[in-house]
């Protein structure tokens, strides 16, 4: 009776493929390259520092669109080991193809291309074949104890992919409880208990698949997504507890502790740079300097998963560190000089998700230093060697941060740069010629995110590349650059100063007697999103900004205005653009006013939006129009 | 006239040994930085440079654990931007290593040197992939106006006679480069120098090797003043233009005598046809036969045959990006069978398949543009990394690549464009040109003007050659639905509808895109209509901005953008001013723009055609080509004038 029972589960199994692309014929397919036909991912928690997991795929390929997911990608590091990986394909016909072997599974180094070191390393096992569709089973088993880091489970993980069935549970042993967060399920966890150990399991059936939209939130703001934490966890003998950010703060006092001891020689010198400083501001960005000119950073990821910082004397002695070693040391050189500071960790980057206040777990990759002053605080990004003390900007501004605090963990927000302060204010002056040729002068400032793309050239690019990147970046159809600066002045809102010197190229398009004038010589919008029938998301404008343009041209000789375009002026939720243009004897002056908000809208606004985008295009290839007099 | 660079090449060759005995200046050694070297503000010949090396010198030799490399190498850093280089990564074969890292940073600050030595401790082995690991260090103490000292030693136990390359040019200036190779007099190398920059010392000279049967020559070879190598568009690689040489071993000499390792095209042409992994796998074409006898029933054509067997093997084979010469399946039968292969599987496949059809077919070997330049020198296997089919139907020559599932019969994939490729042939080997088709570009618009001056018509857009293939690419991979999404737009005063396609599926003919066009409010006088006669298909941008070229242009493909546009007037209005036209060329019939303007009654007819038909410009040309794009933007931007006719 077992072995028939056996027989008969083997028969299933060996049909299982087959069945699998029978399911093709439901809509599954529709829009999709892969179809994910099961999909189960068990996270044991055997104890506080150790946990295991199972995961087995079974997935159709459906065309070459498709191929990536024939290869699976299993990451491991000093804290966690593959423990195996199997795998098999089967033809459209449920037929078998191949088991993996051994030497199909490559092992390579993971290291991010600007980290000097770290001990990333996965395993890439290849099923890929060429005849769809396919289909290819996975199976692996890892082992962590890097528990500061609990699953995410996302089922429907990117475009054109659909999933029949998805289960994710997650097993802890007597005793131990876990936190989880659940977003955009059709049905909430079950909770089991099953030989004293809690069963956690979620379920999703036919996802269909996902649809990108220009402007569109977050994708995982909007997908099936279950975030798992611990509540008490343990890496490599330093244990803690995740369940407030309070508790987790005191883990990373753990960490750090211990790690800030300067030499004394370093004290005093410190002591001596700040002597003569009168405000404690003025220390900060005294000792600020002082790292920015005797520091360097270099990624180097180890310790406690990445987590623990080198020793502050370290650095000293080396001169370079990643961002929590060279936060570290400069944590320590001010309290050196009697100012306190906190390390905040922070999600970075321009365009990531917010932080999930309502659920405490590992969600930074970044380490910066907050500076309570008197009234507010100083933010000091201590990788850079030229940014301003407490400007955050895109990476890490407008966000939550988790300020490391002696009391513990608290989650306060970093500064909001707002539509008044992410600017660019410019001034060209052009002179034309008979042939519509000029030479023109401009000058711009740029304040907020509009100023970090400068400073970061002005870090990072040689003259000689500056030089080629604004011959990129400047959108004038013809031109040379005869000269040109670019200086920064640091501040909380720090300020790029660039003046160009231009020579053009028919700047004017001279038509028999008639001489054609754009009036926006270098700021012109010339392309619009794609039209959507069914806008389906919101649409999330992420950038508040304003420019302002003013070009004034002095023409040549014995022209008269034929055709001036009218002063437009279109507001909208998305901002507003104004035009003006006055023409006085020789000289035009054309000011133009573009405002950008930020905001999320209603799916419905998108067709409102593409209108204003659109009417700034027309508005920006708006002709002036002259007659030469004839004597 | 030939390239400035093989004239720099075959200058080297020249200079090679043949300079005069000076002497040349000495390296310091290691620990004795200077005070100029510490007070250096900017390099001089290079007032930009972020960082510059100030020496890099190396010496190799042959020894009991291989061949060993002892480098010593200092760099002056000047600039924040330029702190990466003093993060070293030292590749290593398993077998190798590198031993003896030493390593100080001397910074002047206040007057005092400060001294930093660079602790081991610190440094990084990292298993790179298989056999290779990378040997990780970062300097330490580094700052604007440091100057680091390193030297360390690798040793190549893995690849005896393989001896590396020497750079004398890295994306930094590099003031002095020194290599010095001493090679055992049994080993005859061929020295293949590349580059732009010229040798500044070179020399032979007898050295003892310590045994008595043989004697070592001691090969040096010094630059000077190397400037930085740069990337610029349109080049094949970086690679093919940095200023380095390379060692190919020619012959190994034994007491009993002399086995030749590399040989003439002859030699290297059999050995191929002998080897199990090209030429043997093609023997066995009988394995095709029912194929090939299933399509010899479909025509009895030659041309359509060929065609045929082409696009079978192109759409039964799936191509894993692998590349190389040499099959990775024993026999082509198997690869088959698997329906995939990397490229030489699916290629010899189809010589094979050619070849059982009665045709003359032969594999081309190739270097691919990102491998750099073809060895047209020297038989040298190891600088190929592609191979594709050549066949001859009715005395007509095509190059086939199956590789590539969307490209028509006689299409190179833009991967194998570079330049020319070897016929291997027995008795009838020969480079053959990698002639690639023309990328083109035809837009056609037919458009009648309202009495109010707006617009309505239709735009047809056909792209035929590497455009074709762009756009085949996109659709494949986007689905016909959301590629014609993307294409729907309200631009500006145009509004173009959601298009169709045609011919997606029929490649050897033009692929089409059909729009209905028409204006939104211009907001315009309606007494006189301006507008641009190409409504927007015009050059925005000139891809040649830069002042400055130090290497020639190298374009994929040859070119033709054309645009025919054919307006209806309104009645009343008459035509007050259009373009004059005009013909601008490049020398030697690179290049032809030709923009006319035609007026038939109500009819008013306008046409523009950039062509490009040289695929290689040299440096000389660059201004030229400059102007060539800076005219025609100029004359593509001009304007139409319509005027309300006076009632009489």
């Amino acid at each position: 009776m077992k072995i028939k029972l056996a027989l008969l589960l083997l028969m299933l199994w060996l049909t299982l493929p087959l069945a699998t692309i029978a399911a093709r014929t439901t809509d599954l397919t529709k829009g999709a390259n892969v179809v994910i036909n099961s999909e189960e991912t068990v996270f044991t928690v055997n104890s506080p520092g150790n946990a295991t997991t199972v995961y087995k795929v079974n997935i159709t390929i459906l065309n070459e669109n498709g191929l990536h997911r024939a290869k699976v990608y299993v990451p491991y590091d000093k804290l966690s080991k593959v423990n195996h990986i199997k795998g098999t394909s089967y033809d459209r016909n449920g037929k078998k193809i191949k088991s993996l072997k051994n030497s199909d599974i490559i092992d390579i180094s993971a290291v991010s291309g600007g980290s000097l070191f770290e001990d990333n390393r996965v395993k890439i096992a290849d099923l890929t074949h060429t005849m769809y569709p396919f289909v290819v089973e996975f199976e692996y088993q890892t082992t962590s104890t890097n528990m500061m880091f609990y699953p995410r489970w996302l089922p429907l993980d990117e475009e054109n992919l659909s999933v029949a069935k998805s289960v994710f549970t997650v097993v802890m042993p007597a005793g131990m409880k876990m936190r989880y967060r659940e977003q955009n399920l059709p049905s909430p966890v079950t909770i089991k208990s099953e030989a004293g150990k809690e069963v956690y399991t979620w379920q999703v059936n036919n996802l269909t698949p996902f649809k990108v939209e220009p402007y569109m939130p977050t994708f995982t703001e909007l997908v099936p997504v279950v975030h798992t934490a611990p509540i008490t966890f343990e890496v490599q003998g330093y244990a803690g507890d995740m369940s407030t950010w309070q508790s987790y703060g005191h883990y990373m006092n753990k960490l750090n502790a211990g790690r800030g001891e300067l030499p004394e020689t370093t004290k005093a010198k410190l002591t001596a740079l700040v002597a003569d400083a009168k405000t404690k501001e003025e220390k900060v960005k005294r000792i600020y300097q002082y790292l920015q000119s005797n520091t360097r950073y270099v990624s180097i990821q180890l310790g406690i998963g990445g987590w623990q910082p080198f020793e502050a004397t370290f650095v000293d002695s080396k001169g370079y560190g990643d961002c929590k070693a060279l936060t570290n040391y400069t944590q320590s050189m001010l309290k050196a000089v009697g100012i306190e500071s906190y390390h905040a960790l922070i999600r970075a980057g321009d365009d990531v998700a917010p932080i999930m206040e309502d659920f405490p777990s590992s969600q930074f990759n970044h380490v910066i230093l907050s500076v309570p002053m008197e009234q507010d605080t100083l933010w000091l990004e201590c990788t850079s060697q030229i940014e301003s003390a407490g400007y955050s900007g895109s990476f890490t501004g407008n966000r939550k941060a988790l300020l490391i605090t002696p009391d513990g963990g608290k989650l306060v927000s970093t500064p909001t740069y707002t539509v008044n302060e992410n600017t660019h204010h410019r001034t060209v002056r052009v002179k034309l010629d008979e042939k519509g040729n000029g030479v023109a002068t401009a000058h711009t400032r740029y304040t907020g995110h509009d100023h970090e793309p400068y400073a970061r050239l002005i870090q990072s690019a040689s003259p000689e590349d500056q030089r080629k990147w604004l011959y990129r970046s400047i959108s004038i159809p013809s031109f040379e650059l005869n000269k040109f600066s670019i200086d920064l002045k640091k501040d909380i809102l720090p300020e790029v100063t660039e003046k160009l010197e231009l020579s053009l190229r028919q700047c004017a398009t001279i038509s028999g007697k008639r001489m054609f004038l754009t009036p926006n010589l270098m700021n012109k919008w010339s392309s619009t999103p794609n039209q959507l029938q069914n806008r389906q998301w919101d649409v999330v404008r992420r950038k508040a900004y304003t420019e302002v343009d003013t070009v004034i041209y002095e023409l040549p000789a014995g022209y008269a205005l034929e055709h001036k375009p009218n002063n437009t002026e279109f507001k909208s939720d998305f901002g507003s653009l104004k035009t003006n243009i006055e023409v006085d004897g020789q000289q035009i002056k054309f000011v133009r006013t573009l405002q950008i908000n930020d905001g999320r809208f209603k799916p419905e606004a998108y067709a409102k939006m593409l209108e204003f985008m659109n009417n700034i295009v027309k508005t920006d290839a708006q002709q002036l129009v002259f007659v030469k007099n004839i004597p | 006239m030939r390239t400035s660079f093989t004239l720099a090449v075959t200058f080297l060759f020249t200079l090679l040994f043949t300079c005069s005995h000076r002497g040349y200046a000495q390296v310091a050694k290691f620990g004795e930085v200077s005070t100029k070297e510490l007070s250096m503000q900017h390099y001089p010949l290079d007032t930009a440079a972020e960082a510059v090396i100030l020496f890099d010198k190396a010496y190799t030799k042959f020894g009991a654990r291989g061949v060993s490399t002892e480098r010593h190498i200092r760099i002056k850093i000047l600039k924040k931007s330029g702190y990466d280089w003093a993060n070293f990564k030292v590749p290593y074969l398993v077998k190798g290593s590198v031993a003896g890292i030493k390593g100080y940073t001397y910074t002047l600050e206040d007057g005092v040197v400060q001294k930093t030595k660079l602790d081991l401790k610190n440094a990084f082995d990292e298993k790179f992939y298989e056999d290779w690991y990378v040997k990780k260090f970062t300097m330490p103490n580094v700052k604007e106006g440091s100057v680091i000292d390193v030297e360390f030693t690798t040793y190549l136990a893995a690849a005896f006679y393989n001896l590396p390359a020497w750079e004398f040019q890295q994306t930094i200036p590099t003031a002095w480069s020194e290599y010095h190779a001493e090679i055992p007099e049994f080993l005859t190398y061929k020295f293949l120098m590349q580059g732009y920059h010229p040798l500044y010392y070179s020399n032979k000279e007898n050295k003892a090797s310590g045994s008595t049967n043989y004697k070592n020559f001691q090969y040096t070879w010094i630059m000077k003043d190397v400037p930085a190598l740069k990337e610029e568009s349109f080049i094949t690689t970086l690679k093919d233009y940095q200023t380095k040489i390379e060692f190919e071993l020619q012959q190994i000499r034994y007491p009993r005598g002399t086995q030749q390792i590399s040989g003439n095209w002859d030699e290297v042409t059999k050995g191929l046809l002998q080897s199990d992994r090209f030429g043997v796998p093609m023997n066995n074409k009988g394995a095709f036969k029912n194929i090939v006898v299933g399509l010899e029933a479909q025509t009895k054509v030659p041309e359509d045959l060929a065609e045929k067997i082409y696009h079978h093997v192109q759409g039964h084979m799936t191509w894993t990006k692998g590349n190389g010469f040499g099959t990775s399946n024993n026999t082509l039968r198997k690869a088959y069978d698997e329906a995939k292969g990397n490229v030489a599987d699916i290629n010899l496949l189809l010589v094979t398949m050619l070849r059982e059809a009665g045709f003359d077919a032969n594999p081309v070997l190739v270097s691919t543009r990102e491998n750099g330049r073809p060895p047209k020198d020297s038989p040298l296997l190891s600088r190929f990394n592609y191979v594709v089919a050549h066949v001859v139907v009715n005395g007509k020559e095509f190059l086939l690549d199956a590789t590539e599932p969307l490209a028509p019969f006689g299409m190179l994939p833009p991967r194998a464009l570079n330049d020319e490729g070897r016929l291997i042939k027995k008795d009838a080997g020969r480079w053959v040109t990698l002639n690639p088709k023309t990328r083109s570009q035809y837009v056609a618009i037919e458009a009648v003007f309202s009495p109010e001056g707006s617009l309505q018509g239709k735009l047809t857009e056909s792209a035929d050659g590497y455009y074709a293939l762009e756009l085949r690419k996109k659709i494949s991979e986007q689905g016909e639905g959301k590629f014609a999404e993307d294409l729907t737009r309200e631009l500006g005063n145009y509004s173009m509808s959601k298009p169709t396609f045609e011919n997606n599926e029929k490649k050897n003919q033009p692929f089409l895109i059909k729009y209905d066009i028409r204006s939104t409010g211009t907001g315009q006088n309606q007494d006189i209509i301006y507008f641009n006669p190409l409504l927007g298909f015009v050059k925005k941008d000139n891809p040649f901005k830069l002042e400055e070229r130090l290497y020639p242009i190298n374009f994929s493909w040859p070119s033709d953008e054309t645009i025919i546009a054919k307006y209806t007037i309104p009645a009343g209005y008459v035509v007050e001013e259009a373009p004059k036209s005009a013909v601008i060329t490049l020398p030697e019939e690179g290049g032809k723009f030709t923009f006319m303007v035609q007026q038939q009654g109500n009819q008013l007819q306008v046409m523009s055609r950039i062509n490009l038909n040289k695929t290689l410009f040299y440096v000389e040309e660059y201004t030229y080509l400059k102007e060539f794009y800076n005219q025609i933007i100029a004359k593509q931007a001009e304007q139409i004038v319509l005027k309300k006719a006076a009632v009489n």
